[in-house]
């Protein structure tokens, strides 16, 4: 009798443990599916871009007239030689030009000063 | 000859107008006259460490300022190519020079230039210019001048920054009355070639002929080499040899060596 009910428990266990382990494999090959199907359908949709670009902007202009002064100075420096008179070599700072120019008003007017001071 | 004195002076300053119809601009102010290619030249943004002597002779060793109102207008034209007019007029700066003066009455000095440029190729460009001056002189009588400037500059699209090559010539005559009786007719004329045969190395030649204003038996020949480099935007370096002869005194042999150094921001020179 003993030998009949240990039997019976081993052979509910085994059928137990089998239908449990069918369905966890049937549940593993119905994920992979699943992920199998969704692949192909994305595969057979149109391409499309995930994020819609912005439209191409319109190029900016390399330079923007503006209210704010532009400032410059330049120098010139020179030495030279000349075979003629008593100082034949000479160095000296030739020049020095500062220059601001700026916009006076948009679409109205461009003002630029130059200032040079020689030796 | 130096004298290590520094003095100053404004050289330029203008209030040009931007939006006026029919391809208009107007500048007011003190500016240097369109007269051919060099006088509108400030001396930093030539080649050469002088000018040729055509402008030294005529007007003043950096040309000539004028105090008045310049106004320009881009000819419109069926052939599709650039044309500019411009008229000028006004009263010559405080510095007077050797062919102009403020004068002592009403008369004012007048300039008139017609710039034409063309697209040769793709690579080259063709600019014929023609100029008219008028104006007071310094003998209480008016001076008249007739120029021609043509340049050719070829600077290929492949080579955009390494090589380049300018060819630039200027013709001005001039009939200036001295009295009643007496009018000096006068010519000068220069040619400048330059090329760029490097990113930051130019080297250069120029031929100067130039008779003075007032006296048509003085002539300056001159015979220019250059070699210039420049390391930045911001510097120039320049080796100048000239020989100059003179038939009213003796020849020259000169060499001047030109550093240019800038800070900030400067305003595009023209073309």
């Amino acid at each position: 009798m003993n030998l009949f009910k240990t039997a019976s428990f081993l052979i509910v266990a085994f059928w137990l443990s089998y239908t449990n382990v069918a369905a966890q494999e049937k549940d593993s090959s119905a994920v992979a599916d699943s992920l199998l199907l969704l692949q192909l359908q994305r595969s057979m949709q149109p391409a499309t871009p995930a994020v819609q670009a912005p439209a191409t902007p319109a190029p900016a202009p390399r330079s923007t007239l503006s209210t704010n002064p532009a400032i410059s100075a330049i120098g010139d420096f020179r030495t030279s030689y000349t075979n003629v008179g008593p100082r034949k070599v000479d160095i000296y700072f030739n020049q020095l030009e500062l220059q601001v120019s700026s916009v006076v008003a948009p679409y109205e007017g461009l003002i630029s000063c130059s200032h040079s001071a020689r030796t | 000859m130096t004298t290590g004195e520094i003095g100053s002076d404004l050289e330029i300053a203008t209030l040009t107008s931007l939006t006026l119809p029919y391809q208009l601009q107007l500048t007011l102010g003190k500016f240097k006259p369109v007269i051919g290619k060099i006088n509108i030249l400030h001396p930093h943004a030539f080649s050469f460490v002088d000018f040729p002597k055509l402008t030294a002779n005529y007007f003043d060793s950096e040309g000539m300022a004028l105090e008045g109102a310049s106004l320009s207008w881009l000819v419109p034209n069926p052939y599709d190519f650039y044309q500019e007019l411009t008229i000028e007029a006004g009263r010559v700066g405080a510095e007077p020079n050797a062919s102009l003066v403020r004068g002592e009455n009403s008369q004012l000095s007048y300039v008139g230039h017609l710039k034409n440029f063309f697209d040769v190729s793709q690579n080259s460009t063709l600019e014929f210019g023609i100029t008219g001056l008028n104006g007071p002189n310094h003998f209480g009588y008016s001076t008249t001048m007739g120029g021609l400037d043509l340049t050719y500059k070829w600077k290929p699209v492949q080579y955009n920054v390494l090589q380049s090559f300018t060819w630039q010539n200027e013709l001005l005559l001039s009939s200036m009355r001295i009295s009643g009786a007496a009018v000096a007719k006068t010519h000068g004329a220069y040619s400048l070639a330059e090329y760029q045969f490097a990113q930051r190395w130019f080297v250069g030649g120029r031929y100067d002929y130039s008779q003075y204003p007032d006296d048509a038996n003085r002539r300056d020949i001159a015979e220019t080499a250059l070699l210039r480099f420049q390391p930045t935007e911001f510097q120039i370096v320049a080796l100048e040899f000239q020989h100059t002869e003179r038939n009213y005194d003796r020849s020259t042999n000169q060499v001047i060596l030109r550093f240019i150094f800038g800070i900030g921001t400067h305003a595009a020179h023209q073309y």
